[in-house]
């Protein structure tokens, strides 16, 4: 009875989304405030009614109801609790119910957080948001039902992969949704602002929390991804520009683009339209990566959906709503009111380089991700493009992006002082060359590590730089509790850039060796040494495993002890390395095992990775700084200053 | 009693389109949320001020462009919206009416309301006097899954497993058993045979691991050392397999059940020509080894015995079969004919048997 | 300057920014770009040695051959044509004999192929896109074991 209310639950939500998307556009378009009004309970109710059938389809992979498909394909009654109800989502049908909770739920914030909200704004907004959500429920209830049932169920299932049973796969996707799909709201408000013809600082104001949101759950899935990747996959890479990994970095360059606009937006109400457009371009890019994971159209480890119907589906939803908004765009753009003015040396100006650049780079990697499909829909021809492709490119983007940030975070609002903001920055450049050399000297090698990690010191300074200015000035207590919070949380994530950047250009420095290991005998890696001291075998709950027993020295003390791995899982016949990885400050030390040989050595990769930790750090940090940004409640507008830029910070953010 | 719950269901969604269309709205001034915007804003800029984290200069300034948005905020303030009766009426009306007919259409294509849920601890409890082995194998899944320390029951699960064809699960199992047990020869050898199974009969490093650890503890042990000396066959070390079998041959108790297939097996190893098909019984392998008269005799004698047993108890489709072939290759097709007759008549109501039974008879020519 | 000439700087500023990204872009695609063949394709179409290419196809039964300080041999096979690789370095684990399998590399002078990396098959279910492909048109594949 309760999978059947889930499922009747689902069917009803459809029809209710319905109601969503067409009664209150209905309405603002008869200036009809009743009907308008329908928006938001609808909303309420439509999210609960998802909840319930999320709620059962949890139920039953919990209790093993072996009557629905979806249980018996990814679920087993042995499994541990915990990856029950992650197998809810580690599926295909699992993770679309996920993922239009997740978009019901945001339809369900806006209704219950808006109650400053125009009227009109609130109802198209929602209608869009709604005919989503009736969208992606048609496209569960008509291809992929989770709650499809059989009349014999059988009395076992089939497990899930093992790969797939890890605590970092089981946090990760769930975070990428609330990512992905937390920018439908913006999109949703882009359509509205189109439909209604009407935007201005309030809109922003509405808007950048939720791009907020969105980016930082967004930032948290990718870094939790990669990480998961590092010490899953036993090869020691941490980012495999995998057209999966792909789909999710284009929302992010994007949204971090239309972060920094909506700023300028509600700040100065300049550069609208380029919001607008940034919107929809960051939904769009969520979308399409939907596509590109779920259709099957890439095969990756991540495609466990590959059913052309389904395809096809996604693609119509797709290409319904990317087209009807830049359509949208395309008529209603021009009939926009134009926004405040700026000189090209401003605040406004940076922001705008800003988003070029992201923009350019998001741009690049759409090229790099979809130019090997075409090509083959073309010619036939089969490429692949990857890491050379990709380096080539966005290295020389990214910087000078780097380069600037500080910078744009010294201009003025309005009109802005270039040669006093360089003065300004004077210590975070000598801090960058001082790195330079510094890094330059220890490690000799190579060029793009050393350039980059000076780039990084320089940034992660520099962000902090108009912060330390501004309380060096007189009362600084009285300063320190004055400065917005928002204010904290530009300088914090853009010192979170900078720790991630130092983190990648460590990566230069790291050692890889692929060795045979006879037990006994030391191998250098980087400063340490490592000695095989046993090799042995034993049974974990559902696999075998041999593992070696590495004693890890440095100066002939042992700091540290790792067992490396490689698993045998029975039931499905699958083996697995398991990395063993050993912390040491920020940087760490990594071995996987290979082959066993029959004159007792070991085929091992052996990696040191100093600062590597930095990397996933830094997003961390990028994302705390978001959430500080997130917290500031208060209302300002950009100041713009008259001629005293040089001699005195200016208190705008 | 589940209509019940998808009436109310439904009732509550519609309620949700009803409820604010039935309410009386104030027409609010669609520019107000805005004006209140740019108030706050400006309020925000004497508070400031006062504080003095903003010069006076400068918060003159955003007041004048925060004052000059709130201009323009009150200057599009659109006609207010109103709300009619009519709209209201019509909206009500179709909410009514199409969401729970949308819901019921679609729903009735997809749902089964008939089916209940079937939670595995249910199913359990349920039929507790029926037992298959499905349903054994569940049970004693589910107590494993709450006793995962108690290895009798993985020693108990594992054969189910085997027999159903799931033989890395059985090896799973066993090595479980052992691990709780703690090792005898017998769970040594049991999960390397698992093993076997689970590779296609090969006996892989792993599993070969297992039989020395029995032979370990018990030098003796019959089928680890079968498996020793078929490692060695499958590896192509013959004269090493011909050891271990011809001394597990001359060790063995003559009656052991194990002994006609290593003595097939050892005959293959030495090249003698591999009968048609490994002989299936015990009895099959004393045959196999007589002097040929001797041997026609026997298998005589066999034929009859089996033609007796079908003429007690006629159900049995494989007896029929191998009755039906025996007198083929006797070439007694006189017998034959009358065998397959004998099985038309007993397996009359055996539509498959007799479709196997005559597609024989094809095969064979039996019966013209 | 006045609005128009703001504005023009600005958009002028963005074509630059856009055409250098675009140099860029073809500059990676000439160079950075791997063709993927399967043994049979490699064979018609004579590719000049030295190219860094990406061949899929099975590992052929019984032609792996390890060497000394992990040096590997083995044969690619789409059932048409072979295809001899060498590789130095660890296998994946789900590296086997008549498993699919993808390798990066450079074809030799001597028409062997030095793999610098060699990726296989993911999981029972997984097998490389185009190895399916390709495999699929020889015929030799059998579909997806449920």
């Amino acid at each position: 009875m309760i999978v059947e209310t889930g499922h009747f639950a689902l069917v009803l939500a459809l029809a209710l989304a319905l109601a969503q998307a067409i009664l209150p556009f209905v309405g603002a378009r008869l200036r009809d405030v009743s009907l308008m009004r329908v928006a938001r309970p609808v909303a309420v109710a439509q999210f609960l009614l998802v909840a319930t059938a999320y709620g059962a389809l949890t139920y039953a992979h919990v209790v093993s109801d072996f009557s629905l498909v979806n249980v018996i394909e990814n679920s087993h009654s042995l499994k541990p609790m915990i990856y029950k109800i992650s197998g809810v989502w580690g599926n295909h049908e699992g993770s679309m119910l996920l993922w239009v909770l997740v978009l019901s739920s945001c339809g369900a914030a806006i209704a219950l957080l808006s109650r400053a909200m125009p009227d009109l704004l609130r109802a198209d907004t929602l209608a869009v948001q709604g005919l989503m959500g009736a969208a992606f429920l048609a496209f569960i209830l008509l291809t992929s039902n989770p709650f499809a049932r059989v009349a014999d169920p059988p009395w076992q299932g089939r497990d899930l992969n093992p790969i797939l049973q890890d605590p970092g796969l089981a946090i990760h996707p769930p975070l990428l949704y609330l990512g992905y799909v937390g920018f439908s709201i913006v999109f949703s408000f882009a359509a509205a602002a189109l439909i209604g013809g009407r935007i201005d600082a309030a809109w922003a104001r509405f808007v950048r929390p939720w791009t907020l949101a969105a980016w930082i759950f967004l930032t948290l899935g990718i870094a939790m991804g990669s990480y998961w990747a590092y010490y899953t996959l036993g090869w020691g890479g941490f980012w495999f520009w995998d057209p999966v990994e792909n789909a999710s970095l284009m929302p992010w360059l994007a949204g971090t683009a239309l972060l920094h606009c909506a700023a300028v937006m509600e700040k100065r109400e300049a550069l609208k339209v380029w919001t607008i457009f940034l919107s929809i371009l960051a939904f769009s890019l969520s979308l399409l990566g939907t596509f590109l994971v779920r259709s099957g159209v890439l095969t990756s480890v991540h495609a466990f959906a590959s059913d052309p119907q389904r395809g096809v589906f996604i693609l119509a939803i797709l290409v319904a709503f990317i087209g009807g908004a830049l359509a949208l765009f395309a008529f209603r753009a021009s009939a926009l009111p134009t926004g405040g003015l700026f000189a090209p040396i401003s605040r406004e100006g940076a922001l705008v380089v800003n988003n070029l650049l992201l923009t350019v780079a998001c741009a690049t990697v759409v090229i790099g991700t979809l130019y090997p499909l075409a090509l083959e829909a073309l010619t036939g021809d089969k490429i692949s493009v990857g890491a050379p492709f990709f380096d080539t490119v966005l290295i020389p983007i990214a910087l000078p992006l780097v380069l600037l940030m500080p910078i744009g975070q010294m201009l003025a609002w309005k009109r802005g002082d270039l040669l006093a903001a360089l003065q300004r920055l004077r210590a975070a450049f000598a801090a960058g060359v001082v790195a330079l050399a510094a890094f330059g000297a220890l490690y000799g090698a190579p060029v793009l590590s050393i350039v980059s990690a000076g780039l990084a010191v320089y940034l992660v300074i520099g962000a902090f730089t108009d912060i330390a200015q501004r309380v060096a000035q007189g009362n600084a207590l009285a300063r320190l509790r004055g400065l917005p919070l928002s204010a904290w949380g530009t300088s914090i994530a853009h010192a979170g850039m900078g720790l991630s950047l130092l983190g990648l250009a460590a990566t230069g420095w790291g050692v890889e060796q692929i060795v045979a290991m006879k037990p006994g005998v030391a191998q250098e890696v980087g400063p340490y040494q490592i000695t095989i001291e046993d090799i042995a075998s034993r049974a974990g709950p559902n696999y075998a495993e041999t593992y070696a027993v590495m004693a890890l020295r440095k100066g002939g003390e042992t700091i540290a002890r790792i067992e490396p791995a490689k698993r045998f899982y029975q039931a499905r016949r699958m083996a697995r390395t398991e990395a063993g990885i050993v912390t040491l400050g920020l940087g760490q030390v990594y071995a996987a095992l290979g082959e066993q040989h029959e004159d007792g050595t070991l085929d091992a990769r052996l990696y040191y990775k100093p600062l590597v930790l930095l990397i996933w750090l830094g997003a961390v940090v990028m994302a705390l700084g978001g959430g500080l940004s997130l917290a500031d409640r208060r209302l300002r507008i950009g100041v713009a200053s008259r001629a005293r830029t040089a001699a005195q910070p200016q208190a705008a953010e | 009693m589940i209509w019940l719950l998808f009436a109310l269901l439904t009732g509550a969604a519609v309620m949700s389109v009803l409820w604010p269309l039935a309410r009386k709205s104030d027409a609010a001034d669609a520019a107000a949320p805005d004006i209140a915007f740019f108030e706050e804003q400006i309020a925000e800029i004497g508070r400031e001020s006062a504080e003095g984290r903003l010069s006076a200069a400068d918060a003159e300034t955003a007041r004048t462009e925060a004052a000059r948005r709130l201009l323009r905020a009150r200057g599009v303030s659109s006609g207010a919206a109103a709300s009619s009766r009519r709209n209201a009426i019509v909206a009500a009306a179709s909410a009514i009416i199409l969401i729970p007919a949308l819901t019921l259409l679609l729903y009735g294509k997809l749902g089964r309301p008939d089916l209940p849920d079937a939670s595995l601890e249910a199913r359990l409890e349920a039929k507790p006097g029926h037992t298959d082995i499905a349903s054994a194998v569940a049970r004693i899944e589910a107590h494993l899954a709450e006793h995962p320390e108690d290895g009798r029951g993985y020693e108990v699960i594992a054969p189910f497993y085997l027999r159903n064809g799931r033989p890395a699960e059985a090896a799973a199992a066993y090595e479980k058993a052992l691990r709780l047990l703690g090792p005898t020869p017998h769970r040594h050898n049991a999960l390397g045979e698992a093993r076997v199974l689970a590779s296609e009969g090969r006996v892989t490093a792993e599993a070969m691991s297992e039989f020395d650890a029995a032979l370990a503890l018990d030098p003796k042990s019959a089928m680890a050392r079968f498996y020793k000396g078929l490692e060695a066959a499958q590896t192509g070390a013959r004269e090493k397999a011909e050891q271990v079998w011809s001394e597990l041959l001359a060790d063995g108790p003559a009656d052991a059940p194990w002994r006609p297939r290593v003595e097939t097996l050892l005959a293959q190893l030495r090249g003698a020509p591999a009968p048609e098909s490994a002989p299936a019984s015990e009895e099959g392998a004393k045959i196999a080894a007589m002097p040929e008269a001797q041997r026609t005799d026997a298998i005589r004698t066999m034929v009859e015995r089996l033609r007796g047993k079908l003429e007690q108890d006629g159900a049995d489709v494989e007896g029929w079969l191998r009755l039906i072939r025996a007198y083929s290759v006797l070439a007694e097709t006189e017998k034959a004919k009358t065998a397959l007759d004998g099985a038309h008549k007993a397996l009359a109501q055996d539509k498959d048997g007799l479709a196997r039974v005559d597609a024989l008879a094809r095969e064979l020519g039996v019966g013209g | 300057m006045t609005r128009k000439g703001k504005r023009l700087a600005l958009i002028s500023g963005a074509l630059a920014v856009l055409a250098i990204a675009v140099g860029l872009v073809l500059f990676a695609l000439r160079d950075n770009i791997v063709f993927f063949y399967s043994p049979a394709e490699l064979a018609q179409k004579h590719v000049a040695p030295g190219t860094r290419l990406r061949i899929g196809g099975l590992v052929k039964e019984g032609s792996v051959q390890r060497g000394d300080d992990r040096n590997v041999a083995f044969t690619v096979t789409d059932r048409t044509a072979d295809l001899g690789v060498t590789y130095k370095g660890l296998l994946p684990d789900l590296f086997r004999e008549g498993q699919g399998v993808v390798v990066d590399g450079t074809l030799g002078a001597d028409g062997a192929f030095r793999a610098d990396s060699v990726l296989a098959k993911h999981d029972e279910r997984y097998m490389p896109r185009e190895v399916a492909d390709s495999l699929k048109k020889q015929g030799v594949w059998q579909g997806e074991k449920k």
